[in-house]
Order: C-alpha cells, then sequence, then structure tokens
C-alpha cells in the first residue's frame, strides 16, 4: 500500500506540469484560435492565405518534430527557451492552427441573415461579432472543441521526450526503476479521470446552451 | 404629411443583369405603400439597398433627412448610421437571436446604443404585452409559434422608435387565420404616424392593408395605384 501512495504521490507531481500545460495551452490557443478564425473570415486574400499557410504547416506535420524544431532548431538561430517555454509555445501554436479551423467553420455556419439583423438594429461589427455571431459559433462548436481539449490532454505526453517532468515522463521513470507496472495503471486512471472531468465540464456547457437551436 | 422616405433614381447591377433602373419611390408619415411583383422582379433588393445591407450603384437615398447615398455616394459608416437608425426591418424569416431570450432580443440594441437601461427594459414590456407576449418573456426563441415570431421582430424594430418600417414578405410563413392580425397590426402603426413599407408578392393582402401599391418589374417601377 505505501508503494501505491509513494508512486501515486510522484505521478502526481507530474500530472502538475501535465494540468499547467494543458490549462496554459487552451488559455493561450482558445483566444488566438478565435481571433485568427474571425480574421480569416474577414480578411482580405493575401491575410487569409497567409493564415492558410500557418494552419496547414501547422497541421501538416508532427507535433513532436514542431517540439524538436522549437527545443533544438531555435537556439541554432540564437533563441534559446527553457523546456517549458518550448513545451507551451509549441503547443500553443499547434493547437491554435486547430482552434483557427474549428471557430471558423463555426462562423460560417451562422445565417448570415443573424449579422444583417444586428446591422439594421444599428449594432456596430464588433458588437455584431461579440453579442451575436460568436455566442451562437461557440455553441456550435462545442462538442468539436471537447473533443480537441482531449486530444490536447493526451498529446502533453510529448514534452517527455524533451525531457519535461509530465506525468507519462514520471510513469516510465517508475517503472524502469522498480521494474513494476503499477505506474503505469495509475498513469492511465489518472488520464482516464482527467479525461471524464474534461468531458463533464464541456457536457455542463453543451446542456446549458441547449436551449437554442 | 412629411417625406420619411426618399428615394431618386436608384440603379443596381448583380453581373450583367440590371436588378434595378432607375426607382424613385417617395414616403410619406401616416402611409402604407406596398410594393408587389414577381420573384426577381427586384422588390427584395430594393429593401436591401434602402437598409444598407446591400450598396446602389447609383441613386439617392434620404430617410427622414438623413442621406444615406448622394448620386451613388455613400456617406461614410458612422455617419450612415444615422439613417439606418430611422429603419425598422422585419426580415422574411425574422432573423431573431435564438441565443438570447424574448426580453433580450428587445433590448440588446438600445442598450448597445446607450439608451438608459430602465427605460428600455419597461418599454420592452409595455411592447410584449401590447403583442400578446407577455407570458413568453422566458421563451426560448425556437419554441415560439411563428405568429409569436413575427410580433416579436416587429416589437424589436420598434424598440429603436423608427420613422419608417420595412417589412419583407410579412405573408409568406403566417397561417392565413393570422393574415388578417398583420394587416390590423401594420394599419395601427401607420395611424401612430410611421411610414410602412411593404414587400410581397401576394396581392391580396397589399390590397387589403396599403393606401398604395406599386408594381416593380424587371427593376422598373411599372404602375402606382
Amino acid at each position: 500500500m505505501d508503494y501505491w501512495i509513494a508512486v501515486t504521490s510522484y505521478l502526481l507531481e507530474g500530472f502538475k506540469v501535465t494540468l499547467l500545460l494543458l490549462s496554459v495551452t487552451a488559455i493561450l490557443a482558445f483566444p488566438l484560435g478565435l481571433i485568427g478564425a474571425v480574421i480569416h473570415v474577414n480578411a482580405s486574400k493575401p491575410v487569409k492565405i497567409l493564415i492558410d499557410i500557418y494552419t496547414s504547416v501547422t497541421r501538416g506535420t508532427p507535433l513532436l518534430l514542431q517540439l524538436f524544431f522549437v527545443m533544438y532548431g531555435l537556439p541554432m538561430m540564437g533563441i534559446t527557451l527553457d523546456r517549458m517555454a518550448v513545451a507551451i509555445v509549441t503547443f500553443a501554436l499547434n493547437y491554435t492552427a486547430y482552434f483557427i479551423e474549428i471557430f471558423r467553420g463555426g462562423l460560417l455556419s451562422i445565417d448570415k441573415g443573424q449579422a444583417e439583423a444586428a446591422q439594421v438594429l444599428g449594432l456596430t461589427r464588433f458588437q455584431s461579432l461579440t453579442e451575436i455571431v460568436i455566442p451562437q459559433a461557440f455553441k456550435r462548436v462545442l462538442p468539436t472543441l471537447a473533443n480537441e481539449t482531449i486530444t490536447l490532454l493526451k498529446d502533453t505526453a510529448l514534452v517527455s521526450s524533451i525531457a519535461v517532468g509530465e506525468l507519462l515522463r514520471n510513469a516510465r521513470e517508475i517503472v524502469s526503476r522498480d521494474l513494476r507496472l503499477e505506474a503505469f495503471f495509475i498513469t492511465a486512471a489518472i488520464y482516464l479521470i482527467a479525461t471524464y472531468v474534461l468531458i463533464f465540464v464541456f457536457r455542463h456547457f453543451e446542456k446549458k446552451w441547449k436551449y437554442f437551436q | 404629411m412629411n417625406t420619411v422616405l426618399s428615394v431618386k433614381n436608384l440603379c443596381k447591377k448583380f453581373a450583367d443583369q440590371q436588378v434595378l433602373n432607375d426607382v424613385n419611390l417617395d414616403l410619406v408619415t401616416g402611409t402604407i405603400t406596398a410594393i408587389v411583383g414577381q420573384s426577381g422582379a427586384g422588390k427584395t433588393t430594393l429593401l436591401r439597398l434602402i437598409s444598407g445591407l446591400d450598396k446602389a450603384d447609383a441613386g439617392t437615398i434620404v430617410i427622414n433627412g438623413y442621406p444615406l447615398v448622394i448620386d451613388g455616394k455613400y456617406l461614410p459608416r458612422a455617419n450612415r448610421k444615422e439613417a439606418i437608425d430611422q429603419l425598422g426591418f422585419v426580415f422574411q424569416n425574422f432573423n431573431l437571436f435564438p441565443h438570447l431570450g424574448v426580453l433580450k432580443n428587445l433590448t440588446l440594441a438600445p442598450i448597445k446604443h446607450g439608451k438608459d437601461k430602465i427605460q428600455v427594459c419597461e418599454k420592452a414590456e409595455l411592447l410584449l404585452k401590447e403583442f400578446g407576449l407577455q407570458d413568453k418573456k422566458k421563451t426560448p426563441i425556437s419554441a415560439l409559434s411563428g405568429g409569436e415570431k413575427q410580433r416579436l421582430a416587429i416589437a424589436r424594430a420598434l424598440m429603436l422608435d423608427p420613422a419608417v418600417m420595412m417589412f419583407d414578405e410579412p405573408t409568406s410563413s403566417l397561417d392565413p387565420s393570422l393574415v388578417t392580425e398583420l394587416a390590423n397590426q401594420i394599419k395601427k402603426l401607420a395611424n401612430q404616424g410611421m411610414a410602412c413599407l411593404i414587400i410581397t408578392h401576394d396581392y391580396g393582402f397589399a390590397d387589403n392593408v396599403a393606401d398604395l401599391i406599386i408594381k416593380l418589374e424587371e427593376g422598373q417601377i411599372k404602375t402606382s395605384e
């Protein structure tokens, strides 16, 4: 029993890093993704093309490769970041690209009559976006956002490859040291519980906004 | 009686098609004008140009003394607002905001315009009562009937005290039993001094409600009666 408690306690230390990376990435990538999508929907063609290049390159190459590039490539250009900063920058840039595409789909799915009604009621473009279009788009993309956030939670395990001591790295350390598998089972349980908490939170908002179609 | 909407020499082309060609129209206070015509005659385009949703190629639009476009040249966006604020627009499919409640649909725009919140809410309550929607304050928009949605859309437009009320195909999604009720509501607005402009392909409704019927054919006004 003491062994289980000691292992769990060490794994939870790693989970704190996992949670930090998940929340900072979400806090940065959600608004950046939304802003990117709004710009894409309203911008001129050259700006649209620039955003398209960014989302295509980011989504079209492995996140692990991007992590290695920022970790080992940037120092060759004279930019050195600590490991956690590398993880945060890479994840935020990567997930912003996914969130841009998700929000863009949501914004385009809103009937243009909604923005026209706002316009004839004298609302400014900004008010029309923030009060009318974005709230409706947000509700529509909520299930996709939930999926992507769960993927993000599991993707955080990739930072173990640049020696950031998150949950999976701590588990691997214990298993290699003790040659016992309990740490993997506890790690799986922690990921599962965290996933269900995320599902619960997103379902709560889906339920809350169920009153409108 | 004052002219509250003046449209002169209005032209609009989409690609190669001349949708409106030299349209002239004057609306005076307290009157109901219906524009009739077949699909594609340019009726809805005319309404969209007057409300600033689309831009005219040529012509002048002045609403209650505030110019929107002069000889095809649009005023800066901020100055156009004064003209647009004189208009109430009831869309064919109402375009109510489904994520907001009934009351918020009415109060959002005036509050965003900086009007006093308490006065806005009092006015909204009065309008809900007048339009028989006082029990629907907490009803989701999706649960309202077609007639209720239309009454709410009219009330929403009235919240901004427009000088001109415009209706795009107002009978298209109503049961026949509700058409008379709608006609009475529009007549009441005219009696209160508003100029009402109705776009419809329903000649019977136009005949019943309008003081003046204008026929639009291939982008041109053919007859007035």
